[in-house]
């Protein structure tokens, strides 16, 4: 509604100010234009999409994995915590031109920079779901015997998968962002390829045609997530949403 | 009959609060429901903690049967002041918890149980959905369904109002007769040490001993009428004077 309410208004002021298509298309042209040039960037979307979700299902696994190792070898966090708050201290941008430079334009370097984004949130979400147990339900399981492991997998993990999937909508939102920054650095295909090319000509156009569909694409991936945590997490009346 | 579990002369001291327990002796026998009432912050919590196996008494033995428990977990089954049952987890699988730690769980025997105390709807509700005084049935079936031959409840139904509370102490018994296992009750409730147990015995305040062992002579199964009966009501005088002599203020 408000989004509507908002592109009205974006049209409006286009034709009332009459501002160049260069500088602002109005809303109708761009969605003229999408359908018009719809088989030149169609490639793209799939090429990005690959991208994206691979990158996220790669990023989030490997996010899972560093938790897990983390919180089961306490001694290993002291000293790997810190790289890992480094990791998302170095700029992508500087960053990936030098991930060009070691493994050349395909698809690993791309890859490596969406997981690079994409594992962080995963990480620090099931941290905290691993270390936040109810102290209750640990004094619980220690008077019955469980052992760490039983611990482990009967309490710490079940109670870390609502943050976990937290964890992984932050990351879907970054993995499509993530996807087109990796594509601007060369790539044949992909939104962000079609995104260069068409601001560098001037095709305003289309500039927004690609940030609409990296918008749609990151929603998409959003709700696809809330739909799995809706499956998965059905003991918590308030949390999981 | 031996005694299923006991300990000798158990001390425990802390660096931050010094002496908390000095020289604990107790028995439980076979099927036999044992109380042991004191007030809070006496210690209660760190006797069961040191039979559970978090902590290593620094001095004095506990045996279950015959066997050395020091320091070793496992030996014992388990109800907190809080259900603490697992909210991921349905009735049904978090009753068959406590088995599921040594044991391929017996679904079926927890069915049954589920049944007998009229929770066979909600064998598949989350913990969430059922009410306080619900959720620690489930707690008690858990623990009773737990491989283990001995029970600890700790001070498991000082969380409930008083009408609820009473309803769950008759509920008990009447479970609890059908599946008699040896019972460690922790409570600082006289009438419902009272109403419960075989035997209890009283502790004085920290650092906690043991200042009297009571039997309590009422046949089984008891009802609600014993608590009006004056040989009940003598006992509650008895002990509430035995802790006061033993230096309990006000706190009971």
């Amino acid at each position: 509604m408000v989004l509507l309410l908002f592109f009205l208004l974006w049209e409006r002021v286009t034709h009332v100010k009459e501002i160049p298509p260069w500088l602002l298309p109005a809303p109708s042209v761009i969605f003229k234009e999408a359908i018009a040039s719809y088989p030149l960037f169609f490639p793209d979307i799939g090429a990005t999409l690959k991208l994206a979700i691979t990158g996220l299902l790669l990023g989030s696994t490997i996010g899972f994995l560093i938790a897990m190792m983390l919180h089961l070898m306490p001694s290993m966090r002291n000293a790997f915590y810190p790289l890992l708050i480094l990791s998302q201290n170095v700029p992508i941008i500087v960053l990936a031109p030098l991930l060009v430079i070691w493994f050349g334009f395909g698809f690993l370097p791309k890859l490596i920079i969406i997981i690079l984004v994409c594992f962080f949130p995963v990480t620090i979400a099931s941290l905290d779901g691993f270390s936040n147990v109810p102290g209750e339900l640990k004094h619980y399981m220690r008077m019955s015997g469980a052992t760490a492991m039983q611990m482990f997998t009967k309490v710490e993990l079940p109670n870390a998968l609502p943050p976990l999937l937290s964890g992984v909508k932050i990351a879907a939102t970054y993995s499509v962002m993530g996807a087109v920054i990796s594509e601007w650095l060369g790539a044949e295909k992909g939104i962000g390829v079609f995104m260069t090319l068409s601001s560098s000509a001037f095709r305003t156009d289309r500039v927004f045609i690609a940030i609409f569909i990296i918008v749609f694409f990151s929603m998409i991936l959003y709700s696809l997530i809330v739909v799995i945590e809706k499956k998965l997490i059905k003991w918590n009346a308030k949390g999981g949403e | 009959m031996g005694a299923k579990i006991s300990l000798e002369k158990i001390t425990k001291a802390f660096i931050e609060t010094g002496s908390v327990l000095e020289e604990i002796s107790l028995y439980v026998k076979e099927g036999e429901f044992v109380s042991i009432i004191g007030p809070s912050g006496s210690g209660k919590s760190t006797i069961f903690q040191c039979i559970g196996g978090l902590l290593l008494p620094d001095n004095g033995e506990m045996f279950l049967g015959e066997r050395k428990i020091n320091g070793g977990t496992g030996n014992i089954a388990y109800m907190p002041q809080q259900p603490s049952l697992l909210p991921w987890r349905t009735v049904l699988d978090n009753v068959l918890l406590g088995q599921e730690l040594f044991q391929k769980p017996d679904k079926q025997e927890a069915q049954d149980w589920l049944k007998k105390i009229n929770l066979s709807d909600y064998e598949n509700a989350f913990p969430h959905q059922l009410s306080g005084g619900m959720n620690q049935r489930v707690a008690f079936i858990r623990a009773l369904l737990s491989p283990q031959s001995v029970l600890l409840l700790d001070e498991p139904f000082s969380a409930l109002d008083e009408f609820t509370r009473f309803d769950m102490q008759k509920w008990l018994l009447s479970v609890w007769e059908e599946k008699r296992k040896s019972v460690l009750f922790i409570t600082h409730n006289i009438e419902e040490a009272i109403f419960l147990s075989d035997r209890i015995y009283l502790l004085s305040p920290r650092p906690a001993k043991i200042v009297q062992e009571i039997s309590i002579p009422f046949k089984r199964p008891r009802t609600d009428l014993l608590l009006l009966e004056n040989e009940f009501l003598q006992l509650k005088r008895d002990i509430y004077s035995a802790l006061k002599a033993g230096g309990l203020h006000e706190s009971v």
